[in-house]
């Protein structure tokens, strides 16, 4: 097997309309400012893309990047990157996934891949150290994700497949890989908008080595001592998956319940991890290379399935009103093999329900009742029935029903299962989020609610604190690795093992942006210099994340996106839940001017010249 | 002194942890203790130790082991976890 000693550096750069290919080398100083996965891959398309484009024509890229960590054995580094401009949205989406497609593309030599153009006959790609075959997909058009696969693992380590929601152009279609996928956005319709079905890698064919194996290997073992030594790593995710949010967000007010209507249920722990650990005797089903191991499958009615993940469980269960965990499996189930997004299917499917119970819309769907979900979930996938209108997402649904004010979303993505109305700075959080109401930019409930580290009701700090955690996530997504590396790589550290809780808590709530230069972040730095062998620091790193942050802003100011965007739906700011002990509304304003200069934006939340010159965001290059 | 009750939720798979057979998670554990009394005292009767790797929740919201029971509720005991 021959040898890549740090990065091979090389994207294949392929063209659909002409079925033609070219590789492109990543500049030297584009991998040093922007480290590889999500950073680099965002970095590709803004050279790439004009504003403007239409998400779902011939002029859409997808760009996809493995990052450097993948590869070389690192804890939890199975995992890539992917952007494009989403249907669903009209502006950037990021996703990382997991599954065996990254590691397959780059044992096979590419750090990357870049699709443009449209194929006028379903084709899916075959990668090999060689390049790329544009392979007839005519066969398989109409497989599920999981079946596609299959058919053409043959001679591949791994695919990237959508299934019959991206064919139909389904808004929120996903695209596989494996059990995982790339989730948010609709990156399964660009693909099926340009008859591209699956991509598939040959991979062992190079092995990826670090320039500095011994720094590499005194890094690998503090992670992995970090990570086997914390309660939430080692814990709860490692004994019950993400589930193990549902009993915590149901206790903390934040679960989402009946549309967003309430934020705790009594039945929430039919739904748990804990539960399904023990009704479904699950055992580990994970990306690989993992050391935290969340991921989950077990016996499901005689079947062996992969647990729903939290995510999934909030938002078609407890916020449909629905607790029973094999329905919730059903539902799951049905949405991997058609290839979509649990996450905005299910806030889609609760719209719904609320507005049949309100007389805006035509349906069978009722909170409480699994009856006829499946169903229309199917619908949705081939654009049948109420499916058509439903497969637009919750946004579209509500301007042309009515509605608005309880469809969950945020610049068009359906919000996360925690309700931002138990932790102010979700709020703010979902409502910055460069891809719309994501959980993944910044995880402020957790400092708010599950480590109490700061008043979950108070609007101060809460911008510093969130800048920061878009920073971190941003920068681990580039180098690239999983985010639940953040638990026990931070909280592992000295500093916040053996600090006092109230002395840490002073700092976080009185003044989080100088507490936040304290949090010692080097073991993700350490990783990426001892893999590409130039030394980057913390402050660097950080900048790196800050300055990714900023450049989506910047693509997606230039669709039009401003402070306007930067909101939250009604129901969250204007209406009260039974389970809060006072009426308390989300000081969305103060928190946003506030965001809004930590962050070195104008007013209207476009990044001022300055703030784009200091990153040292270039202009578009037009590559 | 008067007494209140206290009913005690376990999640995590602490009620194992504790060894506490049949436990109900619908009725919890059912403690008396006087009011007044802290979260801390209410936990350490409990029989749970590190005290700092869990969350505790009383109607809806965090609270924490200075927390004093004045009147009759439900707590919430869980081990932490990170997002999903
Ligand atoms: S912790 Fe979970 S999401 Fe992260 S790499 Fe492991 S299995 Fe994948």
């Amino acid at each position: 097997m021959q040898e890549i000693t740090g990065t091979s550096n090389r994207i294949l750069e392929v063209n659909l309309t002409k079925k033609s290919f070219s590789v492109y080398e990543v500049p030297k100083e584009d991998l040093k400012l922007y480290l590889g996965g999500k950073g680099l891959a965002l970095k590709m398309l803004y050279d790439r893309m004009e504003p403007g484009i239409d998400p779902l024509g011939e002029d859409n890229m997808i760009a996809i990047h493995t990052g450097v960590l993948l590869g070389t054995g690192a804890p939890c580094s199975g995992r890539f990157a992917a952007v494009t401009k989403s249907p669903l949205t009209g502006i950037m989406t990021s996703c990382s996934c997991g599954g065996a497609f990254g590691m397959a593309l780059k044992t096979s030599g590419w750090d990357g891949l870049i699709v443009k153009g449209k194929s006028n006959t379903p084709v899916y790609l075959y990668v090999d150290s060689k390049g790329v075959e544009f392979r007839d997909a005519k066969k398989l058009w109409g497989m599920d994700t999981q079946k596609t696969q299959e058919e053409i693992s043959k001679d591949s380590g791994g695919a990237l497949a959508i299934g019959p929601a991206g064919e139909n152009l389904v808004l929120y279609a996903n695209v596989a890989s494996g059990h995982r996928f790339l989730g948010r956005g609709g990156m399964g319709a660009v693909m099926g908008s340009k008859n591209l079905k699956a991509i598939s890698a040959k991979g062992k064919e190079f092995k990826i080595l670090p320039v500095n194996q011994k720094k590499f290997e005194k890094a690998k073992k503090k992670a992995t001592d970090y990570i086997n030594g914390n309660d939430i790593s080692a814990g709860s995710y490692r004994n019950f998956g993400t589930n193990a949010n549902v009993n915590l967000n149901n206790a903390g007010g934040l679960l989402p319940v009946r549309n967003f209507t309430g934020g705790t249920h009594g039945e929430a722990h039919k739904i748990s991890g804990e539960e399904m650990a023990e009704k479904f005797k699950t055992s580990y089903s994970t990306c690989k290379p993992c050391t935290i191991l969340c991921g989950h499958k077990g016996n499901i009615n005689g079947q062996m399935r992969q647990i729903p993940e939290y995510e999934t469980v909030g938002l078609m269960g407890s916020n449909l009103e629905i607790f029973d965990p094999v329905k919730i499996s059903d539902f799951n189930e049905i949405c991997t093999l058609m290839g979509m997004d649990t996450i905005t299917a299910g806030g889609t499917i609760a719209w719904a329900m609320e507005a049949t119970e309100r007389g805006l819309f035509k349906s069978d769907l009722k909170f409480g009742s699994a009856d006829g979900v499946c169903e229309v979930l199917k619908d949705i996938a081939h654009m049948k029935g109420i499916g058509k209108d439903l497969a637009m997402g919750s946004r579209y649904c509500s301007k042309k029903y009515g509605g608005e004010d309880f469809a969950i979303q945020v610049k068009g993505l359906e919000m996360a299962a925690y309700d931002p109305r138990g932790a102010f700075g979700q709020g703010l959080s979902y409502a910055v989020a460069n891809r719309g109401a994501c959980h993944l930019s910044a995880t402020a409930f957790g400092l708010e609610v599950y480590l109490g580290l700061m008043d979950a009701y108070s609007y101060r700090s809460k911008a510093s604190m969130v800048k920061y955690q878009e920073d971190i996530y941003s920068a681990i997504n580039s180098l690239q690795t999983c985010v639940f590396t953040v638990f026990p790589y931070e909280l592992e550290t000295l500093l916040m093992k053996y600090s006092p809780r109230p002395v840490l808590k002073f700092m976080m709530n009185l003044m989080a942006g100088v507490a936040m230069r304290f949090v010692d972040v080097s073991l993700w730095p350490e990783l990426w210099s001892a893999v590409i062998g130039n030394r980057l620091g913390m402050t660097a790193f950080l900048r790196v994340g800050a300055r990714v942050q900023v450049l989506e802003r910047v693509m997606n100011c230039a669709e039009g996106i401003s402070r306007k965007d930067d909101t939250l739906p009604d129901r969250l700011l204007n209406e009260f839940r039974k389970c809060d002990s006072k009426e308390r509304a989300i000081p969305l304003e103060k928190m946003l001017n506030r965001y809004y200069f930590v962050r070195g934006f104008d007013k209207n939340g476009i990044p001022k010249e300055r703030t784009v010159r200091r990153l040292k965001i270039k202009k578009r290059m037009a590559v | 002194m008067e007494d209140i009750i206290i009913t005690l939720k376990l999640y995590s798979g602490l009620e194992k942890e504790l060894k506490i057979p049949d436990y109900n998670v619908n009725s919890g554990v059912i403690i008396k203790v006087n009011k007044g009394t802290k979260l801390k005292n209410i936990i350490a009767d409990s029989g749970l130790q590190k005290l700092s790797g869990y969350a505790f929740f009383s109607g809806g919201e965090r609270i924490n082991l200075r927390t004093k029971f004045m009147e009759s509720a439900e707590i919430s005991c869980l081990k932490i976890s990170g997002g999903g």
